[in-house]
């Protein structure tokens, strides 16, 4: 054993602890909520994805390419989401060398605008990370969601509120 | 190329990191074993503060030993389940945030509840171990479970 190889598997598992954090701060980011030290701001939220990232949101919107059009697509959910809690879990993580890839689940507590109701998410998360002057940055998003269910009715009786 | 003891140093922020999930653990299963306020004050400093916002303050380890003494009775059961930890060492101290998920029973009332909210915690390490001195919670919602955030956000 020496001290490069001990080095090298020291840096993998900084680097999951690294993508972690960037996951964690995207939830915190896309919250929606009177808590003062959470501001909604689709800039914050674009600037964790790299310049020409793959944003795929399945049943929530259009899948986009680059850091902009992402932008842009953040900027919109405010008008059709009134609160967001972004609960994220079950990360799977595997970083090889300046990329990585991984898994989480969603859990999210929600307010659809239209009709003021409350609704359960969920979905899965496949990903793609990126070193990039050194900080690591999503380069690929895509969300299949599970159910999108009104409070009340739960996912048996409607799995995808009206949104 | 690193030497021995850097690598050291970036092994302990790791382990510091880890120890500090285990601390916020070992606070959520104490809470959820009926609010064991014996095992929950010993997690805490001598100085530290328990700050829960619209649920109530406990200061000193006493003083949260005796706010958790009463916890049961308003609150007979609950799950914690953490999420969304961002934990940041600087040697032997941290900072952390932490989103909670928490489905429990209301005493007033018999109410099934959700609940949520973000901490915001420091730790410090005593004696080798890490301790939290202090917790301050920010909540999202307390809603009854058949209402929601939306109709009832605060029960």
């Amino acid at each position: 054993m020496n001290l490069e190889e001990l080095e090298k598997r020291i840096r993998v598992l900084e680097d999951i602890e690294a993508i972690r954090k960037l996951k964690v701060r995207y939830a915190v980011a896309c919250d929606i909520n009177a808590d003062p030290a959470i501001t909604y701001d689709a800039r914050d939220i674009a600037n964790l994805f790299s310049e020409d990232a793959v944003f795929d949101p399945g049943v929530l919107g259009d899948k986009v390419q680059g850091r902009e059009a992402i932008r842009q697509a953040f900027s919109k959910a405010p008008t059709w989401m009134s609160f967001a809690v972004h609960y994220v879990n079950n990360p799977i993580i595997e970083v090889d060398g300046d990329i990585a890839k991984g898994t989480w689940y969603l859990l999210q507590g929600a307010t659809f605008i239209k009709g003021n109701r409350a609704v359960w998410g969920s979905g899965r998360y496949e990903e793609e990370y990126a070193r990039v002057n050194g900080e690591w940055k999503i380069s690929t998003w895509k969300l299949t969601s599970f159910f999108w269910t009104p409070f009340d009715e739960g996912w048996a009786k409607t799995r995808f509120a009206e949104m | 190329m690193a030497t021995i003891e850097e690598l050291e140093k970036r092994i302990r922020v790791l382990e510091d990191i880890e120890g500090i999930r285990l601390l916020k653990a070992r606070y959520c299963a104490y809470c959820d074993d009926g609010y064991d306020a014996d095992g929950i004050a010993g997690l805490f400093t001598e100085d530290a503060v328990w700050d829960g916002g619209i649920r109530g303050k406990g200061e000193g380890r006493e003083g949260i030993r005796a706010f958790f003494q009463r916890a049961p009775q308003r609150l007979p059961f609950s799950v914690h389940m953490v999420m969304n930890p961002i934990i940041d060492v600087d040697g032997d101290t941290g900072r952390g945030t932490w989103y909670l998920f928490q489905p429990c029973t209301f005493a007033e009332g018999d109410r099934a509840v959700w609940g949520s909210a973000r901490y915001d915690e420091e730790y410090v390490r005593v004696d080798g171990k890490w301790m939290f001195r202090s917790l301050k919670l920010t909540s999202f919602f307390w809603t009854p479970f058949d209402k929601g955030w939306a109709r009832e956000q605060f029960a």
